[in-house]
């Protein structure tokens, strides 16, 4: 964990040649998710052809 | 797994492949510069469900690829000294230098430790204190920070017996090579999302407007590779070439401080010979002066060999993105993961190993491009 000194109990992180390299920001990753929804809503209309 | 099953929903990829298919008024040529995105590109049948709309070519990010045949033969030199024990990682082992691999040096008498960490060679080094231990260090700068840490650990340690052979590589410099080479047939870039996590993506903006590429910072899982692909192709659409980081829950715009420090504590950055692109500029790193004991180099007194030697495996065409691995006429002949002629074909984020595993069968019109 010399790469990543913030990391606590619960978090996640990425671990790569046996050195964690980076922690798992939950509230970029919520972020990404709800863009994702969003556009999943939109995306639904046309409908593809054959459905 | 929290993160992970997210980013592999199979209705949210086929949304956005189809939001992909309405962005694009015209087929794009994106590259996706790591070997992981590579194998989970074809792992996942990405590429072939985009292939009328988006051309992937695959870029250099395997850094058991880009390992220069000199450094091979440096390294099966060393693991043949009675003397050394040469430890590296185990990807390395079958791949071919001018004079075979390290696993027939290993065969013919030689001494070769595959190990997960570079920390692991440094422990090999403590218990055996009558040998040298040589740690063959390839990687991008997502590795640089665990070498780093071990020539860090072995002073800390006081050991005498562990040093280094360095092939480290840095990811950008080899992006401005590709992007400067003439004509360009990218029109944006897919950066490697793990590399990113150490270096940030802030460098990439003069890059992007230098270029006039977009350069989108993108995850390995495939909701994350399709989410780049359409954010690349709705700045091709729009005419636009700017940095945008899919990978925000692991990438900070700066990076991660706390390794850059640690890489810049032992390494410098200098020129590195990159097989398939020849000498890189600023594309590697080697030890700062002060760490130079720790330089196998030094210690054996290597001159560097002269020209990459171009044998019969077209990896340079293949790691720059001039051919796919179907293109070359020993793929899946002669060239197979069991008997490789090249690197790209052995390694775990080598594309022609990620063809030869995840590919369907060539179709006519793969056959018939072939041919012309």
């Amino acid at each position: 964990m010399a790469c990543v000194t913030d990391a606590v109990e619960g978090d996640y992180v990425i671990v790569h040649a046996g050195v964690a390299i980076t922690r798992i920001d939950r509230a970029e990753a919520e972020r990404t998710l709800a863009e994702l929804a969003s556009l999943a809503d939109d995306a639904d209309w046309p409908p593809e052809k054959g459905q | 797994m929290k993160y992970l099953d997210e980013f592999r929903d199979p209705t949210l990829a086929r949304r956005l492949a189809r939001e992909i298919r309405r962005a694009a008024t015209r087929r794009w040529t994106i590259m996706e510069v790591c070997g992981g995105q590579t194998h989970s590109l074809l792992r996942h049948g990405i590429e072939e469900e985009l292939r009328d709309v988006v051309e992937l070519i695959h870029g250099p990010g395997c850094p058991v690829c880009v390992t220069p045949h000199q450094a091979i033969d440096l390294a099966r030199d060393l693991a043949l000294r009675p003397e050394v024990m040469l430890a590296t990682f185990g990807d390395m082992l079958r791949v071919p230098g001018s004079g075979g691999t390290l696993q027939e040096a290993a065969a013919a008498g030689g001494t070769v430790h595959p190990v997960y960490s570079p920390t692991d060679a440094v422990a090999i080094a403590q218990r055996n204190p009558q040998r040298l231990v040589v740690f063959f260090a390839v990687g991008f700068e997502t590795t640089a920070p665990a070498t780093a840490l071990a020539v860090l650990q072995a002073r800390q340690l006081g050991l005498e017996n562990f040093c280094l052979l360095v092939a480290h590589v840095r990811v950008q410099p080899a992006m401005e090579a590709l992007a400067s080479e003439s004509p360009c047939r990218i029109d944006g870039f897919l950066a490697a999302g793990h590399v990113c996590t150490v270096m940030g993506c802030d460098s990439y903006e003069p890059f992007a407007a230098q270029h006039g590429l977009p350069v989108v910072v993108t995850g390995f899982e495939p909701v994350d590779l399709l989410q780049g692909i359409l954010e690349c192709v709705r700045q091709l659409e729009a005419g636009r070439a700017v940095v945008n980081n899919q990978y925000a829950r692991n990438v900070r715009p700066a990076g991660n401080q706390e390794a850059r420090e640690i890489i810049d504590r032992v390494f410098e950055v200098c020129d590195r010979t990159w097989r398939g692109l020849g000498v890189v500029p600023a594309g590697g790193f080697r030890l700062r002066p002060e760490w130079l004991d720790y330089d196998a180099e030094r210690r054996f007194g290597f001159q560097h060999a002269g020209p990459e030697e171009a044998g019969e495996c077209r990896s340079g065409d293949v790691l720059s993105g001039r051919i796919k691995p179907t293109e070359c006429a020993h793929y899946g002949t002669r060239c197979k993961p069991d008997h490789p002629l090249g690197a790209p074909m052995v390694s775990s984020e080598g594309a022609c190993a990620a063809y030869f595993r995840y590919a369907p069968p060539m179709t006519p019109v793969d056959i018939e491009r072939i041919g012309s």
